[in-house]
């Protein structure tokens, strides 16, 4: 298996809100991989995202040391959301005045060929199978929603005033809803892990031919953020790919 | 921020409110010693450039709307990172907080608060404003019942910032158009479905479309139709339902053309009502020019409060017709009697402004002094008898001193003349350039940071040129141009000259195989080349010799350049992963490791942790984490910053000692 990492802040924003982690067993490989994008405002846009990150790799580390066996994936990845959840909701109650932050929230857990996805927000995971790629986590978001319903087409969703505007973030109320996705390990597979930074400046297409051209993992995430700066570069890029 | 005074003026005396983008101050102003609103930008808009801009334009478009159903704005400033706006002060409640207190309003209130918040956007809309927000929360009711709306055009400066990412589940989207949820073309019928929803609020307490998420919501408004508000209170009259329900129409071209029209028929549904009540024909009144129509219904204003009162009283007490008939003549005495005592008030005051006050001031609008020299544009401030502040001076890199180059508010803006005025012109005056010596200390220097120092600190361009040098170390500053200490406006280019080391030669590399490791140190030495990094191989019949070597003989490569040595050894391990990876050719990655207590020792209840790395061959032991934790936290997570196809060792210590060492190595 191999894998690799980039967190960019972009060309526009001063500081880096996204975060992520690749949680290793004792052997080095590979267990569960993170992205979250958080938002807050200039003095906590990177709190929540951060402390969601530390929180749910620790939930997760402890876990994979102690091997409870009766938890099932879903179980494991759910409990270190909701625990993620009441320590930033309730850090943001008492250091921040109640003002809300959060963060989006893309999770994969990786377990006896099993993959399984935990999804808050407009973060994106995408499956890279047989040459096709396919988006398998729904956008928490206005205009996602609005899309799903069908009154929305992709181009409109693209230029839509409020297309910024999640409907659910980690952190932000005192309970939160999260999606699940699960799929089995097969070999080849592509995962690509990312945020919004992302998906908003390059299309699924492009990601595909982007991941099919080049081998080596790194210069396929370096030329990803570098195409998303030069079309705007607005906003903070983060992505793991995994290749399975 | 309550106690603090901005700009020297303001004094923020207690914090009345609190929304998405601003939080909103009582203030004392110490000039006009009188009560205002000022309203503060929250902290994580102060960094958005293009937001900021386009925040101050809003605002000051609303500025020049004066209307008494509009809430006035008098100032736009900021004091370092506090943007504010400076606005009447309301002693007063939402429109939101009047109809959750009182539930349902009457109907012909609820047409008087609509006709005067249609009023205002009328105004609005002739200067071509859209208010895009109109909702009972950004519509006032003063003590005396007067409803002034508010944030006019902030919506659209709000919306477009990338900064407020989560929707609030309650808010706009209730009174939002199907045109705004689609995300289509706004303009002033978008308004008017707004304050189709906002009547219906009014009339019913409750709003059309309600779900417990935002696109629910969103989605009703598209495709849903509303019901008759007469569904849930069935008082109100057929002529009612149909205005609100034009008012909300799907497509624009179904609704109101203009608030003009909706105040028409509002003002048609009242007066018919009134006439039926006196028994007379409501065609009467119904057939009027609409030119006339906005000032009638300013006029009317102070009319329509007590009217107001007398509507109340009439819907709890609807057969009392004759009371409603005195009541009526009442108003039309009042009229009459406020009417006379206005016009008495207004000629004596002109009289008084005749004999001994200057002529009555009208506001003049700003002209553009940008690129003006700034004595001109102060002679026609002077002239104008427009109020300016001390104009600020900065530099500027290619506009001359003494030039104007920018201002505030825009030309084309009207504000009032004479010096006490709230709305100051603002000139912001060119220095010339900057000017700023070259360090003469940086020879020898790191030339990255002299690069940044020169950049960030001194505003200068520099452009780093790479030369051959035998004085000066590698990648170290050799000199400048212009020569250090050299005097230069900031913002010009000083080229940095950087030391590529001495000038070295080409040369052929040697055959090193089936040489002795002496020999072949030797041998490099002699042709100015370097010995590189030496894998043992256990390989028969080659101890100690040289086996092979990168680069090969023949290759030509510049002197001093490092050549690796294979060399046959028996203890040598397997294969040697020293494929030579740099770290610069590799994205950084982070892993998080566990660390567990050691069980054969006895610890304390809490134990410090600390834990170093050291990443590649090099040895520096980096500091990474110094935490002390109960033992109930252990295992404990930590995270180490690694890259790939390098090797990092992590060194953990308890209370102290040293207890382990674990490498990470990730695969390229």
């Amino acid at each position: 298996m191999k894998y690799a990492a980039i967190s960019d802040k972009g060309i526009i924003r001063e500081q880096n809100e996204d975060f992520w982690n690749i949680i290793l067993d004792m052997n080095g490989n590979p267990q569960a991989f993170i992205v979250a994008d958080g938002m807050g405002g200039h003095k906590a846009g990177d709190v929540a995202s951060k402390m969601a990150v530390e929180s749910i790799s620790k939930s997760i580390s402890c876990y994979l040391e102690k091997k409870n066996t009766d938890s099932t994936d879903e179980q494991i990845l759910r409990e270190a959301i909701n625990k993620a959840n009441e320590v930033i909701f309730q850090y943001a109650m008492e250091n921040l005045d109640g003002s809300n932050i959060g963060t989006t929230l893309t999770a994969g857990l990786l377990c006896n060929g099993k993959l399984t996805i935990a999804h808050i927000g407009d973060s994106s995971f995408y499956l890279i199978r047989n040459e096709t790629i396919v988006k398998m986590t729904r956008d928490h978001s206005f205009v996602g929603e609005l899309v799903d319903k069908g009154i929305l087409d992709q181009e409109e969703a693209r230029v839509h005033p409020l297309r910024n505007q999640i409907t659910r973030a980690l952190g932000y109320e005192k309970e939160v809803q999260v999606d699940f996705y699960s799929l089995d390990v097969m070999p080849d597979d592509i995962y690509l892990f990312c945020t919004d930074g992302l998906t908003v400046k390059l299309s699924s297409e492009e990601l595909l031919s982007m991941l099919k051209e080049e081998k080596d993992l790194n210069i396929i995430l370096k030329n990803m953020v570098e195409l998303a700066n030069e079309r705007g570069g607005d906003d903070n890029i983060t992505a793991i790919v995994v290749k399975i | 921020m309550t106690g603090r005074v901005l700009n020297n003026r303001y004094e923020l005396v207690e914090k009345i409110g609190s929304g998405g983008m601003a939080d909103v101050y009582k203030a004392k102003c110490r000039v006009l010693k009188r009560w205002v609103a000022v309203k503060i930008l929250k902290d994580e808009f102060v960094n958005d450039e293009e937001f900021l801009e386009r925040f101050e334009r809003e605002a000051y478009a609303a500025a020049s709307l004066s209307h008494p159903n509009i809430v006035s704005i008098y100032d736009v400033g900021h004091e370092g990172n506090i943007h504010y706006i400076v606005m009447e002060y309301i002693d007063g409640i939402t429109l939101k907080d009047y109809i959750r207190q009182n539930g349902a309003l009457p109907w012909q209130e609820a047409a008087d608060i609509t006709i005067s918040v249609l009023s205002a956007l009328h105004k609005a809309h002739r200067h071509g404003i859209i208010h895009r927000d109109i909702k009972p929360q950004n519509i006032l009711m003063t003590s005396d019942e007067v409803p002034k709306v508010t944030d006019f055009g902030i919506a659209r400066a709000a919306s477009t910032s990338t900064i407020t990412r989560k929707i609030d589940t309650v808010g706009s989207v209730h009174y939002s158009s199907p045109e705004q949820a689609r995300g289509g073309y706004t303009d002033e019928k978008s308004d008017i479905y707004s304050i189709g929803v906002t009547l219906f609020e009014m009339l019913t307490g409750k709003v059309p479309f309600d779900a417990d998420n935002p696109v629910t919501v969103a989605l009703k408004h598209i495709e849903e139709e509303p019901v008759k508000p007469s569904t849930y209170v069935p008082d109100i009259p057929e002529a009612m339902d149909k205005i609100v329900l034009r008012a909300m129409k799907k497509s624009k071209t179904e609704r109101y053309d203009s608030a003009l029209q909706m105040i028409a028929e509002l003002d048609h549904l009242k007066k018919g009502e009134i006439n039926e009540m006196n028994g007379n024909e409501p065609d009467q009144f119904a057939t009027k020019a609409i030119g006339s129509l906005e000032e009638e219904v300013l006029a009317g204003k102070n009319v329509r409060r007590k009217n107001k009162k007398k509507n109340k009283e009439k819907a709890e007490n609807k057969s009392s017709k004759k009371g409603f008939l005195i009541a009526f003549v009442y108003i039309i005495l009042i009229g009459v009697i406020v009417g006379g005592i206005w016009l008495a008030y207004d000629k004596i005051v002109r009289d008084l402004a005749g004999a001994i006050l200057a002529p009555k001031k009208q506001p003049v609008e700003v002209i553009s002094y940008i690129g003006m020299p700034i004595e001109d544009a102060i002679r026609d401030l002077e002239e104008k008898n427009l109020p300016y502040v001390e104009p600020v001076y900065e530099y500027h890199d290619t506009v001359p001193e003494g030039i104007v180059i920018d201002q505030k508010p825009p030309a084309g803006i009207s504000i009032m003349p004479g010096k006490d005025a709230i709305t100051k012109v603002e000139l912001v005056v060119s220095k010339g350039a900057e000017q700023v010596k070259i360090p003469t200390d940086i020879k020898f220097a790191d030339y990255v940071e002299v690069e940044i120092h020169l950049r960030d600190d001194l505003k200068l361009k520099p452009k780093v040129v790479a030369e051959y040098s035998d004085e000066v170390a590698e990648g170290r500053v050799i000199r400048t141009e212009p020569e250090m200490g050299s005097v230069v406006a900031a913002g010009s280019e000083v080229i940095v000259y950087r030391s590529l080391g001495p000038d070295l030669k080409d040369v052929i590399v040697p055959d090193l195989t089936g040489s002795t490791m002496d020999e072949a140190k030797h041998k490099l030495l002699s042709m100015n080349l370097s010995i590189g990094k030496i894998f043992p191989e256990d390989r028969e019949g080659y101890k100690g010799y040289i086996i092979d070597q990168e680069p090969k003989a023949g290759t030509s490569v510049k002197e001093l350049t490092a050549i690796n040595l294979y060399f046959g050894d028996e203890q040598a391990p397997a294969s040697g992963d020293g494929s030579g990876i740099g770290p610069e050719s590799a994205v950084g990655t982070r892993v998080t490791r566990y660390i567990y207590l050691p069980s054969n020792k006895n610890f304390g209840d809490t134990v410090e942790l600390v834990a170093y790395y050291t990443t590649g061959d090099t040895g520096e032991e980096i500091f990474l984490i110094r935490i002390t934790l109960s033992k109930s936290e252990f295992p404990f997570a930590i995270t180490v910053p690694v890259t790939p196809g390098v090797k990092t060792t992590l060194f953990v210590y308890m209370d102290g000692e040293f207890q382990y060492e674990q490498e990470i190595f990730i695969q390229r």
